[in-house]
């Protein structure tokens, strides 16, 4: 009697968890078939696998519709951008977690209230102000923005860290004569970088997947992000679906890598940052 | 305090709050300033007060973009939240390939929502897409349909690429809430003689009320702000079927440059946003007391 019922739940539980992960990743190998497939054969026989793995679809996305391109300009606005989040919100962090001045509750909360403020209700006055610097259809409006609206995250999850590094360490730099500079630099930094990764993680992917934003700031194709270029292939390439589905790949699968190789940080990075917060 | 030391905090404060000022702090009181205006980026701003408010009060399409907002709520938190729990709690109770399972919940929460957005287009294709072909196949041809233009059917259409591609983060929400309750109290339940179905609804539920709580604020907050996935499925028709909040915000002000009118649809969008973030704050101190 206990074996049958151990059985039936055990049934459900597996079905009900492995039908939802096939649903996934029927959706995913569909894409990944078609993107080696000729618009005639997806036609055809949308669910069979392709009849020969041939990568015209992937090679004609690369060069001709200009993939390479947005692929680079992607690779360099995220990474940028997290650069100047990362120093910009350590530094910060630093001063809000090591100094008791006047103003660090105001300056912190200042921060934190940017965790609540939907981005996208800022999108026309930030629009306007890039075009007034004359930064519009330049990459580096975008760096900007991700790299500013990453700060609140980044004071959020850093404080945090940094309060938890034993004062001690410090104190007896101070003693050393060493400076707050170096002390930040050769102490805080280096035992920060556990946190810091997570937020570089997290803010990469962000950086990578944005479109709203770079659909209204940028105009040229060649200043094309990944996610621009991508939803411009519905026009241009409607009809072509083996092309689209190859560009959905090349612009899914580094996301996919640093899932791999990182996971357990992003994972814990986003349970908890938003449990925090 | 000495010299020293507070020309230090200067030196790592000023700059990035300086530039948070400019490019954060700075567009939220600008956003403000323009909805008082009448404005098209070509003729001079006019001042006309509350108007926009009053007529955006009076605008039937906006009324239907609040409605189809909470469509798109309705599914994440009646669908995505529900399925995220049951998900979350099972890979909970140790299952074989852990991993692998949460592997595939999560990578859609990483994925772009353009390339998202693209595989749902997949999914609703007239022709050759996965859904129609898969009625056919099953002999239930009758009810392949037009998702996207469909509008008994638009609205869902675009409302599963967001429940599919945030129950991951749902997902991992709730297993962190489950893995920090103690084992104790599950281990009594167990004893009690408790059923699985009991366990979860009249231990677990309530002891991580706190955690779903904060998903239920993920989903209206994200209910509110998404709105890429439709502008690159239907931008917001056929006649504004499936208009939300922020895609008629983003059509009057970029398509239609009604600055003045977009920036009242933004600051009502804002508005709402931070009332619901008050209330859950409120409501998360309670829980915590």
């Amino acid at each position: 009697m206990m074996t049958i019922r151990r059985f039936v739940i055990g049934t459900c539980k597996y079905g009900f968890l492995w039908l939802y992960a096939t649903i996934s990743l029927f959706l995913f190998a569909w894409i990944f078939a078609s993107s080696f497939k000729s618009n005639r054969e997806i036609f055809r026989s949308p669910f069979s696998l392709p009849e020969n793995w041939t990568l015209d679809n992937y090679v004609r996305a690369w060069e001709s519709a200009n993939m390479s391109t947005y692929f680079w300009n992607s690779i360099f606005v995220a990474s940028i951008s997290v650069l100047f989040t990362l120093l910009f919100g350590s530094m910060l962090a630093y001063a809000i977690a090591r100094f008791r001045f006047r103003g660090n509750a105001l300056l912190s909360g200042l921060f934190v209230i940017g965790m609540a403020i939907p981005l996208q209700s800022l999108m026309l006055p930030t629009f306007l102000k890039m075009n007034e610097l004359g930064l519009r259809n330049n990459l580096l409006s975008l760096i900007l923005i991700y790299g500013v609206f990453g700060l609140p995250r980044a004071v959020f999850i850093l404080v945090g860290f940094m309060k938890s590094i034993p004062a001690e360490l410090e104190e007896a730099a101070i003693v050393d004569g060493c400076s707050y500079w170096r002390m930040y630099g050769k102490i805080i930094i280096p035992l920060s970088v556990p946190g810091m990764a997570t937020l570089a993680i997290l803010d990469f992917i962000g950086a990578w997947n944005e479109y709203v934003y770079a659909s209204v700031l940028l105009a040229t194709d060649k200043l094309r992000t990944l996610p621009i270029g991508l939803a411009n292939f519905k026009g241009e390439y409607s009809s072509e679906y083996g092309l689209i589905c190859a560009g959905i790949v090349i612009t899914i699968i580094p996301v996919v890598i640093i899932y791999v190789f990182f996971q357990e940080q992003i994972v814990k990075g986003l349970s908890s940052g938003s449990v925090k917060g | 305090m000495k010299r020293q030391q507070r020309l230090l905090i200067a030196t790592f404060t000023l700059p990035s709050l300086l530039l948070y000022a400019y490019f954060f702090l700075s567009p939220i009181g600008e956003v403000v300033y323009y909805s008082f205006f009448d404005w098209d980026a070509i003729s001079p701003k006019a001042f006309i007060a509350l108007d926009n408010f009053k007529e955006l009060f009076a605008d039937p399409v906006f009324y239907r973009s609040l409605l189809n907002t909470l469509h798109l709520l309705a599914f994440l938190v009646l669908l995505m939240i529900p399925v995220a729990l049951l998900l979350a709690y099972l890979l909970y109770t140790e299952v074989r390939a852990f991993k692998f399972l949460r592997t595939v919940y999560f990578i859609p929460v990483i994925v772009s929502s353009v390339a998202t957005a693209l595989m749902f287009q997949f999914i609703y294709e007239n022709y050759f897409g996965i859904l129609n072909t898969l009625l056919r196949k099953i002999g239930l041809g009758e009810y392949t349909r037009v998702w996207l233009s469909d509008p008994a059917t638009a609205m869902s259409a675009v409302s599963m690429p967001l429940v599919w591609g945030q129950l991951g983060l749902m997902m991992i929400i709730l297993l962190a809430g489950l893995q920090g309750l103690s084992p104790e109290v599950l281990e009594a339940a167990e004893m009690d003689g408790a059923n699985a179905f009991r366990k979860l609804t009249r231990i677990i539920i309530p002891m991580i009320s706190g955690v779903i709580g904060l998903c239920l604020v993920l989903a209206i907050t994200s209910a509110f702000k998404t709105f890429d996935f439709i502008l690159i499925l239907t931008q917001g028709g056929p006649l504004h079927r499936t208009e939300v909040t922020g895609s008629y915000m983003y059509s009057e002000g970029f398509n239609l440059m009604n600055y003045g009118y977009g920036s009242a649809i933004a600051v009502s969008i804002m508005g709402i946003a931070v009332v619901i973030s008050v209330l859950v704050k409120q409501f998360s101190n309670r829980m915590d007391r």
